[in-house]
């Protein structure tokens, strides 16, 4: 099992570049490592700007691939175009919203046993 | 929020039918003799690129490779409690293909017995690596060279040649994953990719100490009516299964608008009727570019076919496969070497690695980074002397390498209207 932090590191960075490449100017990573699971959280202040929730949701809720665990995750934090696809198979659940003008992803990764 | 989609993983029972489909055609083809005796020659063959199982050994005994060891796989994979994700399902077929063509019962186990040792070492489940195992025995040939290819006795060649095949295995998976950042998933093969590296600093020291790799050429030229009638009811009946079960087209326009980038695993975004579908139509279409560019069906372009099939499961479908194909055909051509040669066809099949940079970028660049590659992987053989059975993936790394970066300069200039 590689590094639980570098993962989270790498799907942190993905999803802030998911962020900055639609030129979202402020938002927030929260990062939670507890001992049976992570959770990933990010706000972004999307103001009045229109955003596909259901395509959001959709990537997300990718079904988790453990057989990717350790290999692909490699490919997190350089493709913009299917980032959240890849997130979607590295976590075990998603939850997506709009509060307040900011668009709220926060995310679940359960730690496995070796 | 709603809940994360389920994955119906295909089972593997159509990987076992169509091992045994192989098997039992191959003594349709032959008498038994003929075919254990190709069988013998099949497996004390060298092996390296171009060594084709039907004229090494014979159409029904190049059959019989193929269905024996992608049934052993299959137990292997199933055995690991491995699931069929678009990956694992690719790289079970592409054992299947290559079995035409350097793979065969005797050299393919060193490489994934080398990956099992790693993830030992390392702490992680072997089934995480399988498909990084299977693809990794596009280097096969390193085993067989060695034990039958050098001229070493047997008492050193095969404990250096199974030495060698396991040692490849141990280093393939971290050397692998680091690569997919040198071409960013654009090239399909990312382990040939690899294997090609390896295999080019393996045949670099064989030179050294004067130990030379021999080029061969066994490629089979006679009638292929048998093989090729065997693929067309086979695609076509995947195609027919495919249509019957999803009830027609529905979902497949989804399918082709993906790029194929890695990772597009189609077994888990798509349902597995519409990748049977998409696996038979590319099945079919590279039967029709063999028959328009007037080849033959022999063992490599047996083992070029059911690599686009295998794929239609991770990233390959006819949208981003057609402008690879079209530009191979007109740079050959155009260029001194034969449209309808082995190479030239090999070439054109393989370079479908490519199709990620046709479905990201469009047509126009999946056919210029299509002549590209006829040109590289026509001249890179040589630096791994044969011995990468996936010279197109070595070559489609660096095409990658080469073309992405300036794509992505073109693209950025004029960006897309962003989607969320």
């Amino acid at each position: 099992m590689k590094n639980e932090q570098a993962k989270v590191s790498r799907i942190g960075t993905e999803l802030v570049n998911y962020f900055l490449f639609r030129r979202v100017t402020h938002l927030s990573l929260y990062l939670f490592l507890e001992e049976t699971e992570t959770i990933i959280e990010i706000r972004g202040n999307i103001g009045e700007r229109s955003v596909n929730l259901e395509n959001i949701i959709e990537k997300l809720n990718a079904p988790r691939l453990i057989e990717y665990d350790d290999y692909y995750d490699e490919l997190l934090g350089k493709d913009i175009e299917r980032a959240l696809h890849l997130v979607g198979y590295l976590t075990d659940k998603a939850e997506v919203s709009i509060r307040n003008g900011q668009l709220i992803i926060k995310l679940w990764r359960h730690l496995l046993k070796k | 929020m709603t809940d994360k989609r389920v994955f119906r993983q295909l089972s593997f029972a159509p990987f076992y039918m169509f091992g045994i489909m192989m098997m039992a055609y191959a003594f349709m083809i032959d008498t038994p003799e003929e075919l254990f005796a190709g069988l013998y020659r099949i497996l004390v063959a060298p092996s390296n690129l171009i060594s084709d199982y039907m004229e090494i050994g014979s159409i029904g005994s190049a059959f019989f490779n193929a269905g024996a060891l992608l049934v052993f796989t299959v137990v292997g994979v199933q055995y690991t409690g491995a699931r069929v994700t678009g990956a694992v399902a690719a790289s079970m077929i592409m054992v299947a293909g290559f079995s035409f063509f350097g793979k065969n019962l005797v050299n393919t186990f060193p490489i994934p017995l080398g990956v099992w040792l790693y993830a030992r070492f390392h702490g992680t489940p072997f089934r995480s690596y399988i498909h990084v195992a299977l693809f990794g025995t596009g280097l096969a040939p390193i085993v067989s060279e060695m034990i039958f290819g050098v001229g070493l006795p047997y008492a050193w060649g095969i404990p250096i040649g199974l030495l060698v095949g396991v040692f490849v295995g141990f280093i393939l998976v971290p050397l692998s994953v680091q690569f997919l950042n040198f071409h960013q998933g654009y090239n399909l093969y990312n382990v040939g990719f690899t294997i090609g590296i390896i295999g080019m600093a393996f045949v670099g020291f064989t030179r050294m100490f004067a130990i030379e790799i021999t080029p061969v050429r066994y490629v089979y030229t006679g009638d292929d009516y048998m093989v090729f009638m065997f693929l067309l009811v086979l695609f076509a009946g995947m195609v027919i299964y495919g249509l019957w079960t999803n009830q027609g087209m529905k979902g497949y326009q989804k399918l082709l608008q993906s790029s194929g980038r890695m990772v597009s695993d189609f077994l888990v975004e798509h349902t597995v009727p519409l990748v049977i579908l998409n696996m038979g139509l590319l099945g079919l279409m590279g039967l029709l570019y063999v028959r328009l560019s007037g080849g033959v069906v022999n063992g490599p372009i047996v083992g070029g076919i059911l690599t686009m099939v295998a794929f239609g499961a991770f990233g390959k479908h006819p949208r981003n496969v057609l402008p690879i194909l079209l530009g191979v055909y007109v740079t050959s051509a155009l260029n001194i070497y034969d449209p309808a040669g082995t190479e030239s066809i090999l070439v054109a099949l393989f370079a479908t690695t490519l199709a990620p940079i046709a479905g990201q970028f469009g047509f126009v660049a999946g056919f210029i980074v299509a002549a590209l590659h006829d040109a590289m992987a026509m001249n890179i053989g040589f630096v791994h002397g044969g011995l990468n059975l996936y010279n197109n993936g070595l070559s489609g790394g660096f095409v990658a390498a080469l073309a992405v970066p300036i794509l992505d300069l073109i693209t950025e200039r004029f960006p897309k209207k962003d989607e969320e």
